[in-house]
C-alpha cells in the first residue's frame, strides 16, 4: 500500500469524525461531499479515502452523543443514552475512552469478517426477502419492551407516535403522497436523525434552561480516559454482543447501524451482571452499541462489494466512486479488479488505527470545550445544532421540524414517556411497514407467509421470545 | 447544496482533459451552473459532470455541477426558474422532474421551466435471474396467464414510470400479476436474484455488475427498437405487447432564454455527442442517442407530460 | 391538578389518533395501491394509538398515582418557552438577516438568556463563535449558508 493511500485513509477519517460529531452531517453526506476531490484520484486512492470517510463518521456521531446528548449520525443514538449519562455524572472522558476503543473493536473485527466471509454474508443477504425484512424491523422494534423504563403503556404512546412519524411522505407501495399536507418538502419524508436531534438535544436545551439548579457533578473528567483492565472485564461481553449483532445486521441491505446499535445495547442489558446500571451511566451500554455500530461500517461493503448492491446511503456514494473509476462492483469485481479490494481492506485497517489516533488528539480538547460556563454551552449547542441541520438541504422547514421534535420531546418528558421507543419507531416504520406491505403483495393477501419463510418465521420467533423474556422481568412484581 | 468552491477545481481538471478545443462562439456566461436533484455520484450527477468534461472545451466556458437536493427534485427547480434568464443556470431533466410536479403540485412545477435539450434517451430492460426458466417477456406472462394469481413482477419506485409500465403490461397482455414496488434498484435486484420475482424492469445501468457476471439474464427491451448492445434482445413490441418506457435526460433552464443561447447549445451538444472520447463513456452506458434541439424538446416535454399525467390520472395516482 | 398525568396523556392519545385517523382518510386512493391500502397501515397506527391512551386513561381514574412524573411549576415551562422563542425569531431572522448575524445573535441571545452576563467578553464570544462556524461549514464544508439582505460575501 503506497503513501498516498495511506494519507487519503489518515485524511478521510479526519474529515468524516468531524463530519459525523456535526449533528445533520450524516456520513453519506460528508462522503458525498468529498466525492468531487476523488475524479482525479488512483481508483485505490479514492475507494480508500470514501471508506475511511465512512469509517470516521461512523465513529465521530458518537462523541457529541456522549458529550450533549445529540447524536451526530443515525446510528449513534443508541450511545446517547448511557454515553450522556456517564458524562453528567462527570465520567464524560472514561465514556469518550470506552467508545474510542469499543468503536475500534468493532471496525478490525468487521474488517476480519470482511476479509474472511465476504461470500457466505453474500448469501445471508440474498436470503432476505420481503417478509424476513418485515419480522427484522419487528425484531427491532421488539426491544421497545425493555427500553420502555418501567411503563409499557408509555412506551407504547412513543412508539406509536414515532411510526406515525414515519408514515409521513411517499407511499411505499402505489406512491402517492401521505400526510404532507401538500408540501414538497415532505414528499421524501421525515429524516430520523431531525427527529432525534429534536428530542435528544434540543428537548434537552429546553429541560436545562427550565430547571436552573440542574448541573454536572462537581468532579468532573477534564481529559480522555482510555479503558483500564478492570474496564476491560466489564466490557468485553459488550463488546462480543455489539460484533455479533453488528455483523448480521451490517449485511442485510437498508437494516444497518441504528437498528444494530439499539439491539446491542439491548441484548448488552440482558446479559449485563448489571442491568440495573443501564439507563443511569454504564460503561456497557456505551461499549455494546459503539461496538455494533463499527463493525457495520465493515460489514456492510458485504453486498456492495460482492453483488453490486448498496444497503446504505452511505454504500451508495462508495458505488458511485467506483463506478466514477470505471470499476463495477458486484460478482466480477474481485477477479477484475483485486488490487482495490486488497487495497481497500488495508485502507479499513489503517482507518481504523488512525480513528484512534485522532481520537486520542482532539478528545481531550473536546471534553475541554463542554466543560466551559453553562450558559455558554447551551448557547453554541443550540447554535451548533441551528447550524448542521438547516447547512445540509439549506432548508428552514427542516429547523422547524426540528424545534417541533423539540417541543415535542420536552412535552414527553413532562409526561414521563420514554423517548427511545420514539427513535425506533422513526427509524424502523419505513422498513416494517414498506415490506409488511410488500409481502402481502407478493403472498396475495395472505399473512401466513410471515410464518412460510424460514428467516422471517425464526426472527418473528425470536421477537416474541425476547418480548416475552423483558416483558416478565420488567413488570414482575419486586 | 451549493458548492462554488469545486467548480473552480473542475475547471482545472477539465482544461486538461480538453484535447479537441474547437471552440465556436463565445458563451457569454462564465461559470455555468448546472443543477441536478440528485446527490453527487446519482444518476443525472453523473451524466452532467460526464457532459461537462467534454462541453467545457467546445463552449469555451467553465461548468459546475450544483447538487440541490430537496422536495424530490422540487427545490432544484425552483432555484433555476427563479435564476436570471442568461443561459448561466440550467437543470438536468429527467422524467423525475415531470413526476414530482404532478403528484405533489409545488409552487413552481416542471411547466416552470423551458426545455433548451434533450440527449439521451435511458433504455429499460425487464431482467431475471439466470436460473429462472424464463427466456422471453413472453415466457414470463405465458406463466402469468397459466398460473392465476401466482405471477410476481418487480419495480425499483412506487408510482415510477417503470411501475406504470409493467401496470401497462399488464393490461396489455391481459394478465394478473402482483407487481411490487421497491426502494431502489439494489433491494429490487436482491428479490430477483433470490427469486422471489419472476422478473424486475430496470436501467442497463443498475443491473450491468449482475449481467456482466452472468448473474441475470434479459428478457426484453423496453424501447421502440432494439439496443445495439443487445441486438439478440428482442423489445417487448416485438413480443407482441405494446409498451414503450421514454425515460429521457436533457436541459431546461428558465423561461425567457434567448433563442441564440439554446441554438448555441444545441450545436455543441450536437458536437460533443459524436466525439470519439464521449461516444465511448455513453455507450457503455448504453445510453440511446437522441440529440432534440429547443423546439423539439418543448414539443418532446409537452407531449410526455401529458402522456403521463393521463396516465397517472387513469391510475387513480392523482385526481 | 384534577385529572391525574396518566389520565392527561391517555386523552392526548386519543385526540391525536382521532386527527390522525381523519387525515389518513384524506390520503388518495390508487389503482396502484396494494389490499392494505396506503391508509391501512396508518388506521392500524391510529387504532393502536387510541387503545393505549384508553388504557392510559383508564388506568390514571384507578390509580391516580401511579403516574405520578416531575412536576415543574409553570415559571419553569415559561423560560423553556422563552428559549423556544429565541429559536423561533433566530428561525425567522435568518433569512433576512443573513446566517453570520444571526448566528452570532443566537449565541448571545441564549447565553445572556441561559444567565451569562451581557458583557465584551460575551460579544466577542458570540462573533468568534459565529465566525467558526461560518468558518467550518461554508469554507471547510464547502457549504453555501445565506448572507441575507445584508449582503457583504
Amino acid at each position: 500500500m503506497g503513501l498516498s493511500t495511506l494519507l487519503a485513509s489518515l485524511a478521510g477519517v479526519v474529515w468524516g469524525i468531524f463530519g459525523g460529531a456535526l449533528p445533520g452531517i450524516s456520513p453519506s453526506i460528508a462522503m458525498a461531499l468529498l466525492l468531487p476531490f476523488t475524479y482525479g484520484m488512483e481508483p485505490v486512492t479514492a475507494i480508500v479515502l470514501l471508506a475511511s470517510v465512512y469509517v470516521g463518521a461512523e465513529y465521530g456521531g458518537s462523541i457529541p452523543a456522549i458529550l450533549i446528548r445529540t447524536p451526530g449520525t443515525n446510528s449513534a443514538a443508541a450511545t446517547t443514552i448511557d454515553g450522556y449519562e456517564l458524562a453528567r455524572k462527570g465520567r464524560a472522558g472514561e465514556a469518550l475512552g470506552i467508545s474510542l476503543m469499543s468503536g475500534l473493536v468493532g471496525g478490525l473485527f468487521g474488517l476480519v469478517v470482511l476479509v474472511l466471509a465476504t461470500e457466505p454474508l453474500a448469501a445471508v443477504a440474498l436470503a432476505f426477502t420481503p417478509p424476513a425484512y418485515f419480522a427484522l424491523g419487528i425484531l427491532g422494534l421488539s426491544v421497545i419492551a425493555s427500553l420502555s423504563g418501567g411503563s409499557l403503556l408509555k412506551g407504547l404512546v412513543g412508539a406509536f407516535l414515532g411510526l406515525m412519524v414515519a408514515t409521513v411522505g411517499t407511499d411505499p407501495v402505489s406512491g402517492v403522497p401521505r400526510f404532507t399536507f401538500g408540501s414538497a418538502e415532505l414528499l421524501g419524508g421525515i429524516r430520523p436523525i431531525l427527529i432525534m436531534v429534536g428530542l435528544f438535544a434540543v428537548a434537552e436545551m429546553l429541560e436545562q434552561i427550565s430547571s436552573p439548579g440542574w448541573d454536572r457533578a462537581d468532579g468532573r473528567d477534564t481529559r480522555l480516559k482510555l479503558p483500564g483492565l478492570a474496564t476491560w472485564k466489564r466490557i468485553w461481553k459488550a463488546n462480543a454482543i455489539g460484533c455479533g449483532i453488528g455483523t448480521f445486521e451490517g449485511v442485510t441491505p437498508g437494516a444497518g447501524g441504528t437498528i444494530a446499535a439499539f439491539m446491542a445495547y439491548n441484548e448488552a442489558k440482558r446479559w449485563s451482571k448489571y442491568p440495573e446500571e443501564f439507563g443511569k451511566g454504564s460503561v456497557e451500554g456505551v461499549a455494546a452499541p459503539e461496538s455494533a455500530n463499527n463493525v457495520v461500517t465493515a460489514t456492510a461493503l458485504v453486498p456492495l462489494l460482492s453483488l453490486g448492491i448498496p444497503g446504505s446511503n452511505s454504500a451508495a456514494i462508495l458505488l458511485g466512486g467506483f463506478m466514477i473509476h470505471g470499476l463495477m462492483p458486484g460478482p466480477l469485481l474481485f477477479q477484475k479488479a483485486p488490487d482495490v479490494v486488497y487495497g481497500l481492506y488495508g485502507g479499513l485497517l489503517a482507518a481504523n488505527i488512525f480513528m484512534v489516533l485522532v481520537g486520542l488528539v482532539i478528545l481531550t480538547p473536546c471534553i475541554w470545550l463542554v466543560n466551559r460556563p453553562k450558559p455558554y454551552l447551551i448557547a453554541f449547542i443550540l447554535a451548533l445544532v441551528c447550524t448542521g441541520v438547516f447547512a445540509i438541504e439549506q432548508s428552514l422547514f427542516d429547523l422547524g421540524l426540528v424545534l417541533g421534535a423539540g417541543v415535542v420531546g420536552y412535552a414527553m418528558r413532562r409526561f414521563g414517556v420514554p423517548v427511545l421507543p420514539m427513535v425506533l419507531g422513526v427509524v424502523l416504520g419505513f422498513l416494517v411497514e414498506s415490506n409488511y406491505r410488500r409481502s402481502l403483495v407478493l403472498s396475495g393477501g395472505d399473512h401466513g407467509v410471515f410464518l412460510q419463510d424460514p428467516v422471517s418465521l425464526g426472527l418473528l420467533a425470536a421477537a416474541l421470545l425476547l418480548t416475552g423474556y423483558s416483558l416478565i422481568r420488567e413488570f414482575k412484581p419486586k | 447544496m451549493q458548492m462554488k468552491s469545486w467548480i473552480a477545481g473542475f475547471a482545472a481538471i477539465l482544461a486538461v482533459a480538453s484535447a479537441d478545443a474547437a471552440a465556436q462562439a463565445k458563451y457569454p456566461v462564465s461559470p455555468v451552473s448546472l443543477v441536478t436533484h440528485s446527490s453527487p455520484g446519482g444518476g443525472s450527477d453523473v451524466f452532467l459532470r460526464e457532459l461537462i468534461k467534454h462541453l467545457t472545451p467546445v463552449m469555451g466556458t467553465s461548468f459546475g455541477v450544483d447538487n440541490v437536493r430537496g422536495g424530490s427534485g422540487a427545490a432544484a427547480i425552483a432555484k433555476v426558474a427563479k435564476s436570471p434568464p442568461n443561459g448561466g443556470m440550467l437543470y438536468a431533466t429527467t422524467p423525475t422532474y415531470i413526476q414530482t410536479s404532478l403528484l405533489s403540485k409545488p409552487e413552481i412545477g416542471y411547466d416552470g421551466l423551458d426545455p433548451i435539450a434533450i440527449v439521451f434517451l435511458d433504455p429499460e430492460v425487464i431482467y431475471t435471474r439466470t436460473e429462472s426458466p424464463f427466456r422471453s417477456v413472453a415466457d414470463a406472462i405465458a406463466y402469468a396467464k397459466a398460473n392465476a394469481g401466482r405471477a410476481k413482477w418487480g419495480a425499483a419506485n412506487p408510482a415510477s414510470l417503470e411501475r406504470i409500465a409493467l401496470e401497462r403490461l399488464k393490461k396489455a397482455a391481459g394478465v394478473q400479476a402482483a407487481v411490487v414496488s421497491h426502494e431502489g434498484g439494489g433491494d429490487l435486484m436482491i428479490n430477483v436474484l433470490n427469486g422471489t420475482l419472476d422478473f424486475g424492469i430496470g436501467e442497463i445501468q443498475e443491473i450491468r455488475a449482475q449481467l456482466d457476471a452472468g448473474k441475470v439474464r434479459l428478457l426484453g427491451v423496453v424501447t421502440d427498437r432494439r439496443l445495439p448492445d443487445f441486438a439478440n434482445v428482442a423489445t417487448v413490441r416485438e413480443q407482441g405487447f405494446d409498451v414503450v418506457v421514454t425515460k429521457f435526460r436533457g436541459l431546461a433552464g428558465p423561461k425567457g432564454i434567448p433563442d441564440d443561447i439554446a441554438a448555441q447549445w444545441e450545436r455543441a451538444i450536437r458536437q460533443v455527442v459524436a466525439s470519439d472520447a464521449y461516444k465511448a463513456e455513453y455507450s457503455k452506458e448504453s445510453l440511446v442517442l437522441s440529440v432534440m434541439g429547443r423546439a423539439e424538446a418543448r414539443a418532446f416535454t409537452q407531449k410526455f407530460a401529458e402522456e403521463i399525467a393521463g396516465t397517472l390520472r387513469e391510475l387513480g395516482v392523482i385526481k | 391538578m384534577t385529572l391525574s398525568r396518566d389520565t392527561g396523556l391517555g386523552v392526548l392519545a386519543i385526540v391525536l389518533a382521532g386527527a390522525y385517523y381523519a387525515e389518513a382518510g384524506n390520503i388518495q386512493q390508487s389503482l396502484l395501491a396494494d389490499a392494505v391500502g396506503a391508509d391501512g397501515v396508518p388506521r392500524m397506527l391510529a387504532a393502536g394509538m387510541a387503545l393505549t391512551g384508553l388504557a392510559l386513561a383508564g388506568r390514571g381514574f384507578v390509580r391516580p398515582a401511579a403516574g405520578k412524573g416531575d412536576d415543574l411549576p409553570a415559571s419553569a415551562h415559561l423560560r423553556a418557552a422563552g428559549l423556544l422563542a429565541i429559536l423561533v425569531v433566530y428561525l425567522l431572522a435568518v433569512p433576512v438577516a443573513g446566517y453570520p448575524l444571526s448566528v452570532a445573535a443566537l449565541i448571545a441571545a441564549v447565553a445572556v438568556y441561559a444567565g451569562a452576563r451581557a458583557n465584551a467578553a460575551l460579544a466577542i464570544t458570540s462573533v468568534a463563535g459565529a465566525a467558526a462556524f461560518w468558518f467550518m461549514f461554508k469554507w471547510l464544508l464547502g457549504i453555501q449558508l445565506p448572507v441575507g439582505m445584508l449582503s457583504w460575501g
